[in-house]
């Protein structure tokens, strides 16, 4: 008797100890509502946090841009100088032209010489390894406008936000243009983070550079062409012109 | 008493891992935001308000950056009538505003939704499809280019000539922007071309369901695409003009 009234008491101890541990543990949490999230979600939510804070940044740069735009027309404005209203006006479109990508630009840069593979096909490997495809250019240029690239020529072609890479078979177009291998890639920017870029163990250059030919040279100055530069006809020329008599054609 | 020796030990040791229990649960509260799993409800709704508080802002100022916009659009419009030259320089600026993507654009297009598949519990972890995939919103953009786009949106972000869609940690890095999913791809162009065009058996938008991305896409007669927010400013590229080619100099 004596041994299980000793147990009992401690049962009731444990038990009570227990139980305190118990309702301290629900009690904390009890008043906060819980939801399951994956990680996924919160990460999402913050991405997207981030994203919005950084857009509004950017947001009230351009307000205060324009309103500075605003203030300096209506100065002018008032003052009544003309001349100088053209002027600031004419510098205005200026830029635009330079950023549209309808004006030439020159800079320092790197050269990017992507051509198909020239060494024998090892058993089992499909021919499609070696050769250059549009997905691969693409990438190459995402690599470069990442790295801070400010203008990139493609073939000779300037890429604007209305150009595409496309496949076309043997060929790629390349705004609309049939361009076929190598391609040379032309870019303004850091030499340094552009060929880093090019080069780094993880890009996609170091990836695709054992399978066809990468090669990526540093230029000091590089000249990227307009766009609508000779895009559409570089080849073919009239025959008759103004300045000609047309006698030595037949 | 030698009896009860085991008796009390154990107890001891119950109380000793009910307390290295309570401790753990407490840690891993405290992780929470990281890691996902049961979390608050209320961090959560606080998370979320704060993303719609911002988008709220956002859209604010982008009404406000508009009306200012407008403002100095009415200004040079006012003083043009009287001046023959202004005009000329304001109707090249508009020209080449549009094609920098400087400008909110309208037009009929598509809109094209891209969500993560269901959260798989199994894999869990922050692992999202698209944004490992970014490469697949890359071919999206290009093939929407190929079939004539003249101005796309992601999430709100106008892409142009020198976006980067970028794999950044957990987001994927937008005009230097971070951006999670799920994801609106805004194109204006001929609706029937761009559906026919990225909707084509075996084209980018089966790809993507063969990933399990949640596709979906809507014909609109009218979309609104916001214009470049970031600054754009050239480090390393200067314009060509024409007294470089003569003289090599400025």
């Amino acid at each position: 008797m004596k041994i299980r009234k000793v147990t009992l008491i401690l049962l009731c101890l444990f038990s009570i100890t227990t139980g305190f541990f118990l309702a301290v543990q629900i009690q904390t949490p009890g008043k906060v509502q819980k939801l399951y999230v994956s990680s996924k979600t919160l990460s999402d939510l913050n991405g997207n946090i981030q994203g919005e804070l950084k857009n509004g940044e950017n947001l009230r740069q351009r307000l205060e841009e324009t309103q500075q735009r605003i203030d300096e027309f209506q100065n002018l404005m008032e003052t009544d100088e003309s001349e100088k209203l053209l002027e600031s006006n004419r510098q205005l479109a200026e830029y635009y032209r330079q950023i549209s990508g309808a004006c030439a630009l020159t800079g320092p840069g790197v050269e990017v010489i992507i051509d198909d593979s020239n060494r024998e096909l090892y058993l089992w490997e499909d021919v499609n390894d070696l050769v250059v495809h549009d997905s691969d250019i693409l990438l190459i240029l995402n690599d470069l406008f990442a790295a801070g690239a400010e203008a990139v020529s493609l073939n000779g072609h300037r890429i604007v936000s209305t150009s595409a890479v496309s496949c076309g078979g043997y060929i790629v177009h390349v705004n609309g243009i049939p361009e076929a291998k190598p391609f040379r890639i032309q870019a303004i920017g850091d030499p340094a983070t552009l060929s880093a870029a090019m080069l780094s163990p993880n890009s996609y250059g170091a990836f695709i550079k054992d399978t066809v030919r990468f090669q990526v040279t540093v230029r000091d100055e590089i000249t990227v062409p307009a766009y609508g530069d000779g895009d559409l006809t570089r080849h073919a020329y009239m025959t008759i012109s103004k300045e000609g008599d047309g006698k030595e054609v037949e | 008493m030698k009896k009860y020796g085991g008796t009390i030990l154990l107890g001891i040791l119950a109380i000793a891992v009910g307390l290295i229990i309570s401790v753990q649960i407490n840690t891993s509260q405290g992780m929470e935001s990281e890691q996902g799993g049961l979390v608050p409800v209320s961090q959560i709704r606080a998370q979320e308000t704060e993303l719609t508080k911002l988008r709220n802002e956002n859209s604010q100022l982008t009404q406000e950056l508009i009306v200012k916009e407008e403002l100095l659009m009415k200004l040079q419009d006012d003083k043009a009538k009287e001046d023959d030259s202004l005009q000329a320089i304001l109707a090249d600026q508009e020209k080449y505003k549009l094609a920098a993507g400087v400008v909110e654009v309208k037009g009929p297009g598509v809109i094209i939704t891209l969500e993560d598949p269901a959260a798989d519990e199994e894999i869990g972890g922050s692992y999202s499809e698209l944004i490992y995939r970014y490469d697949l919103i890359l071919e999206l953009v290009n093939r929407l280019r190929e079939a004539g786009t003249e101005a796309i949106s992601i999430n709100g972000l106008r892409v142009i000539g020198t976006t980067e869609i970028s794999l950044a940690g957990e987001n994927v890095n937008i005009n230097g922007t971070p951006t999670s999913p799920p994801y609106a791809v805004k194109a204006i162009g001929n609706p029937d071309t761009l559906e026919s065009a990225i909707t084509i058996r075996f084209g980018i938008l089966e790809q993507m369901r063969s990933y399990g991305i949640r596709t979906d896409l809507i014909k609109q007669d009218e979309l609104v695409i916001p214009r470049y927010s970031g600054a754009i400013t050239f480090r390393y590229a200067k314009p060509v003009t024409e007294a470089d080619d003569e003289d090599g100099e400025e």
